[in-house]
């Protein structure tokens, strides 16, 4: 049973260990693997950050050469021709547009703002620029370097755009006025558009107030896609204020809602700030697969490891029932169980085999045949010792039939018992052979007992036979005179008569004994009733006088079969007066005790005859024992053997009170119906003598 | 003088019926049980002892035929069981021990006088 539960404590273990290490193998695998897949990201992140900085600065390195060119011309030509040659700088200006198509239009504006040369220039209703902040800044700032402004509306188009603007100067290097390429901000968002980020990644370009310029994809209908809106994160303003060239970070709540890893970087050249993003759902969709996957993998190892330790533990739980069975049945079993293992050493003892043997668990297991067989045979008597397992498995190759393979043995003292020894061959690899030990001393007892009792009834059937056909031979061989051959008959007829008793009493005795009652006709009756009938029909022997019958004071009813217990009455009455052949008084009377327990009613017999020891008393009841040895008075030795099965039966009791030379008093006790104190007196006992009656 | 025979059995019927078989051409002595047999066999020296074996008394008729056939001095005296003992193992023990004759009741008695005749020879 131990083993049992420590295989399934094992095996619980074993599988819950199983589990986690699957579990945390796979958690840590999935770890790692996310952990790649963000750096992953980040990586993509930056380089896309990067490449867009190298981008937008080359694009804007182009312009600046643009415009340069320009403004060399344009003051070229007010050198030269004190103004400007409107017609040959369109022409210019048209070359350039051509040569860099993100530029949308580049046009010139004189000293006071109005655009004069350009792109879409209505002559007869001049734009001004006289309120741009680029126009301002340049007539008042001798600032001749490119000024990249945030997204406006184009005076001339109306779209936003992004002016990319140059001062130029008159030959005394007075302000002249100011060039400016107007780039569509939608060449900015397509250029954006152009970077491989996932279907939910973006990109932005903010301006150095963190104003939006644009962002791919866009998000109109939303504050943070609305251009120069500066919403940003946290995360972000503390970056740019620490003032780091780039960085990448990570937020949860960006304003489409996806959770992103950021890179931004300020452009090398332009106040712009360019920001990567990629959205987990894009950069992780790998992994989500792979978790997926793996954790699919991992609940079917935990489900199937599941379903195998419950399939592992109901086996056990019903082999472990079937062992607790078996283990029930040999500990039940009053026969005793070896088994025996492969290598043919002792590996199971049923407590019943220790109990018969006296010997110890851990004397026997483990030992082989031939020292255990000789465990065995040092209990036995020397008369009956034990042959050994080999001597029973050669029996049993030798004969067929179980039978031949056991053997009857006998412990000695202090387990005296007789015990029959099985063997059983085993037909698998872990049981070679299973003795088994059964106490056969009850039956072994029981067929001695039998034997002995044919043996005493053949010996009292076949002695008054001897005289029976020895005289009647005689009288058939021989001439007698008449008076020896009366002499001779009445021998023969008076053994006939005791084998006829016999032989009835013999019967009666196996009838009781074989139905135990059953053929009894019970009913409730007085018995003092059926004693008085028993003394009435009995006829004394010798012309001897009536037994005295003391009538009693009290009524009694017991619930028996008359008939039984007539059979019984008489018995002692003839007892009484065969064991007094010197005559004396046989006096039958009852007795009522108060404190008489299950019997309180008894018949008593007594006679004053030749009585018995307390040796002979204690074999009265056996079949055939005689009080007297001298043959002289007659009798079967059955009687007081009938006597007691029919009052056992009856769930009464016999005492004797006997004294050798003085006589005997028989009590037969038996139950009372209803209360026995109600049917008698205080204590009912013989009555004064002169109340006797001679029936 | 003539041979003396002793019969051996608690039941008087039969020492009687054995007495009458064997007629009057012996000296019939009687014994009811083991002990006093022994005693008589001890002081009248029968030729030939009838022996039951099943009797009231310490001894039974097996251990008196193992004391008689093992004393030198009674080396002469015959014994013939007659008993109700009938089984075979009953009469191989009586034969071990050395009877010279096993009768199983009921027996013949005319058969019982011949053969305690033909051991007189």
């Amino acid at each position: 049973m131990n083993a049992t539960l420590n295989f399934r404590a094992w095996l619980i273990i074993a599988l819950v260990l199983s589990n986690v290490v699957v579990i945390a193998i796979s958690g840590y695998w999935l770890q790692l693997s996310r952990q790649q897949h963000e750096l992953r990201a980040r990586t993509l992140t930056q380089s896309t950050a990067t490449a867009l900085d190298k981008n937008v600065s080359s694009s804007i390195q182009a312009i600046d050469l643009v415009l340069g060119t320009v403004a060399d011309e344009l003051e070229r030509q007010l050198s030269q021709k004190g103004g400007l040659d409107e017609n040959a700088t369109a022409a210019l200006l048209k070359k350039y547009e051509q040569r860099l198509p993100e530029i949308g239009a580049i046009r010139v504006a004189d000293q006071i703002g109005v655009v004069i040369v350009g792109q879409d220039v209505n002559k007869s209703h001049r734009a001004s620029w006289a309120d741009r902040d680029f126009f301002i800044h340049f007539r008042d700032h001798a600032d001749s370097r490119l000024r990249v402004s945030k997204p406006i509306i184009g005076r001339v188009t109306g779209k936003y755009i992004i002016s990319f603007s140059r001062r130029y100067n008159y030959p005394d290097g007075r302000f002249a006025g100011v060039m400016s390429a107007a780039v569509p901000l939608s060449n900015f968002t397509d250029l954006l558009s152009k970077f491989e980020l996932g279907s939910k990644g973006t990109l932005i370009l903010r301006d150095v107030d963190l104003g939006l310029i644009t962002r791919f994809p866009p998000i109109p209908d939303q504050q943070a896609g609305k251009i120069g809106d500066a919403g940003v994160s946290k995360s972000f303003r503390e970056l740019v204020a620490s003032g780091v060239a780039h960085s990448t970070y990570y937020i949860t709540n960006s304003p489409d809602g996806f959770e992103r890893i950021l890179t931004f970087r300020r452009l090398e050249n332009t106040p712009m700030f360019a920001i990567v993003g990629t959205a987990s759902d894009d950069y992780l969709s790998d992994w989500n697969r792979e978790r997926l996957k793996t954790w699919t993998l991992a609940c079917g190892f935990v489900l199937l490891s599941a379903i195998v330790g419950i399939f592992l533990l109901r086996l056990s739980h019903r082999e472990s029932e079937n062992a607790a069975q078996l283990n029930a049945i040999f500990a039940l079993s009053p026969d005793g169980f070896i088994s025996f293992d492969g290598r043919h050493r002792v590996k199971y003892v049923s407590p019943a085999f220790l109990h018969l043997t006296g010997l110890n668990e851990g004397d026997v297991i483990g030992i082989d045949e031939a020292v255990f067989s000789a465990k065995v045979a040092a209990l036995c008597v020397s008369s009956s010792s034990f042959n050994g397992i080999s001597a029973l498995q050669s029996i049993a190759s030798s004969e067929t039939g179980e039978h031949s393979r056991r053997e009857l043995i006998e412990l000695s003292a202090p387990n005296s018992r007789v015990l029959e020894v099985g063997l059983r061959l085993g037909h698998t690899e872990t049981v070679s052979e299973i003795l088994y030990f059964r106490d056969v001393t009850h039956e072994t007892e029981v067929n001695r007992m039998k034997s002995e009792f044919l043996s005493i009834a053949a010996h009292e059937l076949r002695t008054p036979m001897a005289s029976i056909f020895g005289f009647a031979e005689l009288l058939l061989a021989q001439e007698f005179d008449d008076e020896t051959r009366r002499d001779l008959l009445n021998t023969i007829y008076r053994q006939s008569v005791l084998m006829s008793s016999v032989i009835n009493e013999l019967l009666d005795l196996a009838r009781i004994e074989a139905r135990r009652g059953k053929d009894f006709n019970f009913e409730v009756l007085n018995p003092i009733e059926v004693v008085a009938e028993a003394t009435a029909s009995f006829k004394p022997p010798g012309g001897r006088g009536l037994p005295y019958l003391v009538v009693p004071d009290f009524v009694v009813q017991v619930r028996a079969d008359r008939k039984k217990l007539l059979q019984a009455a008489i018995n002692l009455i003839s007892n009484a007066y065969k064991y007094s052949p010197d005559g004396g008084d046989v006096t039958v009377s009852y007795r009522m005790e108060k404190d008489g327990g299950l019997t309180p009613f008894g018949i008593v017999v007594t006679d004053h005859g030749i009585g018995m020891t307390a040796e002979q008393q204690k074999r009265v009841f056996e079949r055939f024992y005689r009080a007297d040895s001298s043959g002289t008075i007659p009798g079967t030795g059955l009687g007081m053997s009938i006597v007691k099965e029919i009052i056992d039966i009856h769930g009464g009791r016999i005492d004797i009170l006997s004294v050798p030379g003085q006589g005997t008093t028989v009590t037969i006790w038996l139950p009372v119906l209803g209360d026995a104190a109600a049917q008698s007196q205080e204590q009912a006992d013989v009555p004064e003598i002169s109340s006797k009656l001679r029936t | 003088m003539s041979e003396k025979i002793l019969i051996v059995d608690d039941h008087s019927d039969i020492r009687h019926l054995i007495r009458i078989a064997l007629g009057k051409s012996f000296e019939i002595l009687e014994a009811e049980n083991g002990a006093s047999a022994l005693a008589m066999v001890r002081s009248t020296h029968p030729k030939v002892v009838i022996l039951d074996v099943m009797m009231s008394g310490e001894l039974d008729g097996f251990e008196v035929l193992e004391v008689i056939k093992g004393d030198a001095a009674l080396k002469d005296v015959r014994v013939v069981m007659v008993t109700a003992r009938g089984q075979s193992s009953d009469y191989d023990i009586g034969m071990a021990r050395g009877a010279d004759g096993y009768f199983i009741k009921p027996f013949s008695p005319m058969q019982l006088a011949q053969a305690i005749r033909e051991l007189m020879l």
